[in-house]
């Protein structure tokens, strides 16, 4: 426990973490300053063209469907009818996720349950690039000045030390989101009901919300795992940031290219991107155009991968470098 | 005398590129026991700092044993870790902590009282300073900051590897002061350095490793006698005839401008009792004794030719029980107590 408390009092007072948050409030309050600045309550007349304006454009929608119902019935003239394909299933209103509503016709309107999501995704990509880095540095730092030699001439159980740092990180991090996303969600909300639409949030918003949220923090706890471990690997903090930047430009962008050069069927299943989407959106729904070679008529060469398979594939990378950098540390010479 | 550091063949490879294979620590034996100052010495790559660092187990022997208070270690290091302070090479901080955090969180993480960290600032002088960002020390205050963090335990063992680094006259000589302190107040301490002198005067025990290998070892005393040459400085008048005079007695002579280093004479009176029956009166006559570092140097071998003139690697030592009588005294003995000191 002592062991914990001196860890976390270390991370806590690191020049470079309290960096990183200050940089982290400053986002927050840049963001949440200009939305305040540039929302402001609608007018009644403003609702009314909007509610309007909304209507107007799913009766436009419905009237395509129609369109495309009575080109498949044989009904249209050819010339028309040939715009639209066999299956109407596109352009069904039912089907859709959302239908347009007034809040989309409102300009200079924030709407926090339009907002919400997007700003979510934002703090996420924040919090996993500040996890990222942190859990490089935290163990780099200490790895290259000698900070660990330091600590095991003291507590000469390596595995022990190193699941304390690794555990403190992970903590600390925790506790960090959590209290990052509920001032940040708690600001929008506050300016989405004084100066902008607090939006529809009855139903599924909440749940939804927090089901997105809970994958972020899951996420930024593997984006940690991961930079600790890959600069334990190669013991110092550069070792981290350099690995990622080498499978971005190497694999996520060399590669790609290749296999839309080569036509490989499925190319995205081999981009860590593709489960990292998948595991944060719940769903992650590609294209793959070599399906439909040779397809007459409509293909849109579409697949989904689930959560489940982004989750096991993140789980066993994380994990598989942790392992490796438990390995390494316990048997490493720190010289 | 219980030992409290006991390795025997010790031995560590390091593999480095291209499966190229260093030998840092060769079979290498060392035996510290309770209460004494223990130097280390060895030039630079011959192995010292593997030693310690295998002995805290920070690198991993490839074979040997070695046991701290009678535990095997790495296997038992747990055990005894709170009973041995040490600092290996010169530790690095972060820049951003104070020297008292710095100290309080090593307490923390070791379960020592925090109230030891004014208590060690103080025992290095730091006291008025621990409130001071690390980065704004300089070499010698940093190397102070790692001695109290070794001390923050207060350790019944002290591993220092080279603890006068950075340290100015008077900060080696707190230093010193520091460990014989520390040693009266029965704390066994193992120190690494390269300032020879101050080996040879703070420590009672030395082992010296040259190549991974130990190449001596015993108390200071001891090794110095091991490698007396039995040389003199003579003063004499004619020097040409006295230095022909000796040659034809057997005895090894090198001459210098206004004296003689004859060697290989255990007893001075030799050298008086030839020199006198061809009436050669001797006016100087002292005998040489290694130091530490002519010793080390010899023994490591990086030993060089016996310098011109009896230099730092040779100095005056005090007259022992029946030698170095001085005739027609020049040099006195306290002369050579003060050249030593």
């Amino acid at each position: 426990m002592n062991l914990v408390r001196a860890e976390l009092e270390r991370l806590a007072v690191r020049r470079f973490v309290q960096l990183m948050l200050a940089l982290l409030v400053l986002a927050f309050a840049v963001t949440a300053v200009t939305t305040l600045v540039g929302s402001h309550r609608p007018s009644p007349t403003e609702v009314a063209e909007a509610q309007q304006a909304a209507a107007q454009e799913r009766q436009a929608l419905e009237a395509t469907y129609q369109r495309c119902l009575a080109a498949v019935r044989g009904t249209l003239p050819p010339e028309e009818a040939d715009s639209f394909p066999d299956d109407c299933t596109a352009f069904d209103s039912a089907q859709r996720d959302r239908l347009p509503v007034a809040a989309d016709h409102l300009q200079g309107v924030f709407n926090f349950a339009n907002q919400a999501r997007p700003l979510l995704y934002f703090l996420i990509l924040f919090l996993v690039l500040f996890g990222f880095l942190v859990g490089a540095s935290y163990i780099g730092a200490d790895l290259s000045t000698g900070g660990v030699v330091n600590l095991l001439i003291w507590r000469p159980r390596r595995i022990a030390v190193f699941g304390a740092k690794l555990g403190t990180l992970l903590g600390a991090l925790t506790v960090v989101s959590v209290l990052a996303s509920a001032a940040y969600l708690g600001a929008f909300w506050l300016v989405g009901q004084t100066a902008g639409m607090p939006g529809v949030t009855d139903g599924d918003f909440w749940p939804s919300l927090g089901l997105l949220w809970a994958r972020g923090v899951v996420l930024v706890l593997f984006a940690a795992t991961a930079g600790f471990a890959i600069a334990t690997l190669g013991r110092r903090t550069a070792a981290a940031l350099g690995a990622v930047t080498a499978y971005a430009v190497v694999w996520e962008l060399g590669l790609r290219v290749v296999m839309e050069v080569v036509n490989i069927p499925r190319g995205e299943d081999w981009m860590l991107s593709t489960y990292l989407d998948a595991w944060l959106t719940g769903e992650a729904r590609l294209a793959d155009a070599t399906t439909c070679q040779g397809v007459s008529g409509y293909c849109d060469g579409s697949y989904q991968l689930g959560w489940g398979l982004g989750l096991a594939v993140l789980l066993a990378l994380t994990g598989g470098l942790t392992v490796a950098a438990f390995a390494a540390f316990r048997r490493r010479d720190l010289i | 005398m219980s030992a409290v550091i006991e390795i025997e063949g010790l031995r560590k490879t390091f593999r480095g590129p291209y499966r190229s294979r260093q030998v840092a620590v060769d079979g290498f034996d060392l035996l510290v026991g309770r209460g004494e100052i223990h130097g280390f010495l060895g030039p630079n790559g011959s192995g010292k700092t593997t030693t310690l660092r295998a002995l805290l187990g920070l690198v991993r022997a490839d074979a040997g044993r070695m046991r701290l208070f009678g535990e095997d270690v790495p296997r038992r290091s747990a055990a005894v870790a709170g009973r041995v302070g040490a600092i290996v090479e010169t530790p690095q901080f972060f820049g951003n902590f104070t020297g008292h955090r710095t100290l309080r969180l090593l307490a923390l993480a070791g379960g020592v009282p925090t109230r030891r960290v004014d208590e060690v600032l103080e025992q290095v002088g730091l006291r008025g300073r621990g409130q001071d960002e690390v980065k704004g020390y300089s070499l010698g205050m940093r190397q102070r900051l790692a001695v109290a963090s070794a001390l923050l335990k207060e350790p019944e063992l002290l591993i220092l590897d080279e603890p006068a680094n950075g340290l100015d006259p008077g900060g080696i000589r707190e230093m010193r002061d520091l460990m014989r302190d520390l040693a009266d107040a029965g704390v066994t301490v193992l120190l690494s350095s390269h300032i020879l002198g101050e080996i040879q005067l703070i420590c009672d025990h030395v082992t010296i490793i040259s190549r991974g290998r130990q190449v001596a070892a015993g108390p200071v005393e001891g090794v110095l006698a091991g490698h007396d040459q039995h040389e003199w400085r003579v003063g004499v008048p004619e020097q040409g005839r006295a230095a022909e005079l000796l040659r034809r007695a057997g005895l090894p002579v090198d001459e210098h401008p206004g004296h003689l280093v004859v060697g290989g004479v255990p007893d001075a009176g030799e050298i008086s009792r030839l020199l006198g029956e061809q009436g050669l009166w001797v006016r100087e006559l002292m005998p040489l004794r290694p130091d530490l570092e002519s010793v080390f140097l010899e023994l490591t071998g990086d030993g060089m030719e016996r310098p011109e003139l009896p230099g730092p690697a040779y100095e005056p030592a005090p007259a022992g029980p029946g030698e170095g009588r001085l005739i027609d005294l020049d040099v006195t003995v306290d002369d050579a107590r003060g050249a030593r000191a």
